[in-house]
């Protein structure tokens, strides 16, 4: 991959794309790609899906880059564009009658050796993302925002375009939904 | 006595200044509810941790993908290379099937997708419209949504000419 160049902030590196230099692009997609697949697969569950969203939302960062304002947030930026792939997706995908992230689309999984962590903790997990699923689209955004991404709260809003007061509210209620959903689990037989 | 069950959250993920968070801790001191939920929460907390997909665990590279859908194409906006006159209808095409849209996943929005958290901080004046004040918030420019019904729209004036001009 050659030389990294961490040192070019990505504000110039958006310039460079808009003014059609390839490799400031490909810049961008290396520094962030992770970050960004990442964070859909924690929203859609589904490492296949998730690629594909990725692929395209840096396609979309590719297009827009003309458009993008060099404020040194290209994260909340990039994120939300991802964020907005996402929900279309599972809003498509709830109109067909599926669910966004049923059991046996449980594939995350499977990129990470059951032997390794443990069967046990990989059951949890899956319970776990199963119950994430579960929380409405814009609790689940900030939760996963903020407690996988590591996102502070201004960052989470910057991204949802809400204010503080916001984000507070989606994560406190979706955390407290998350409990009363996993202690229903344990419940179960 | 004001419970502070509303700020666990935040005081778990130290998100709050320091005036709310002894107030939270000096509840929690005296308050046997909030010391219980505030343990349950924890827990809840802590098992987040297992479910997480890391940004080190993807190994996957995006790149040649990515590079065969944009290579060739231009990155700067290309409604803004266009006439006013392309500008101006495009524009009135593209509201005007964003005001179809916002009626019909407005109507959907009763059914299908009243499991969406639509309460918290924009109201549901169809999916669409939605999607639109979220991007204008933050942005204070052209939203996403916008720029990608924009996008449609060009793809298909783009296959009715066989190709962009
Ligand atoms: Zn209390």
């Amino acid at each position: 991959m050659g030389q990294q160049r961490p040192d070019i902030d990505d504000d110039t590196l958006m310039a460079r794309t808009a003014a059609g230099e390839e490799a400031a692009f490909r810049l961008l997609v290396d520094r962030w790609q992770h970050d960004v697949l990442a964070f859909l697969i924690n929203m859609t569950g589904s490492r296949d899906d998730a690629e594909d969203l990725a692929q395209e939302t840096f396609v979309r960062v590719f297009r827009q880059a003309g458009r993008y304002r060099a404020e040194g947030k290209f994260r909340p930026w990039v994120l939300r564009i991802a964020a907005n792939l996402a929900r279309s997706r599972g809003r498509r995908a709830r109109l067909l009658k599926w669910l966004p992230l049923d059991t046996e689309r449980h594939d995350v999984a499977s990129n990470t050796p059951a032997a390794d962590r443990g069967i046990e903790a990989e059951q949890t997990a899956q319970v776990v993302r199963a119950a994430i699923a579960r929380l409405p689209e814009r609790q689940r955004q900030a939760l996963v925002l903020h407690r996988f991404q590591g996102m502070r709260y201004t960052e989470v809003a910057e991204t949802m375009g809400t204010s503080l007061a916001g984000v507070e509210s989606l994560i406190q209620r979706a955390l407290a939904g998350l409990r009363v959903d996993l202690a229903q689990e344990d419940e179960r037989p | 006595m004001k419970h502070v069950t509303g700020m666990l959250a935040a005081h778990l993920g130290g998100e709050l200044d320091p005036a709310r968070a002894g107030e939270v801790e000096a509840h929690l001191a005296a308050c046997e509810g909030c010391c219980a939920e505030a343990a349950r929460l924890r827990a809840t907390w802590d098992i987040l941790a297992t479910a997480a997909v890391p940004p080190t665990a993807t190994r996957a590279d995006l790149w040649s993908g990515v590079q065969a859908r944009t290579t060739g194409q231009a990155a700067a906006g290309w409604f803004f290379g266009r006439s006013a006159t392309a500008r101006a209808s495009l524009a009135v095409a593209t509201l005007a099937l964003g005001v179809l849209v916002g009626r019909w996943t407005g109507t959907l929005g009763g059914t299908a997708v009243a499991d969406d958290d639509n309460t918290d901080d924009s109201s549901l004046a169809g999916v669409w419209l939605q999607d639109s004040t979220w991007d204008d918030q933050a942005s204070g420019g052209l939203s996403d949504s916008w720029l990608a019904l924009a996008e449609v729209t060009d793809s298909r004036q783009s296959a009715g000419n066989g190709g962009t001009k």
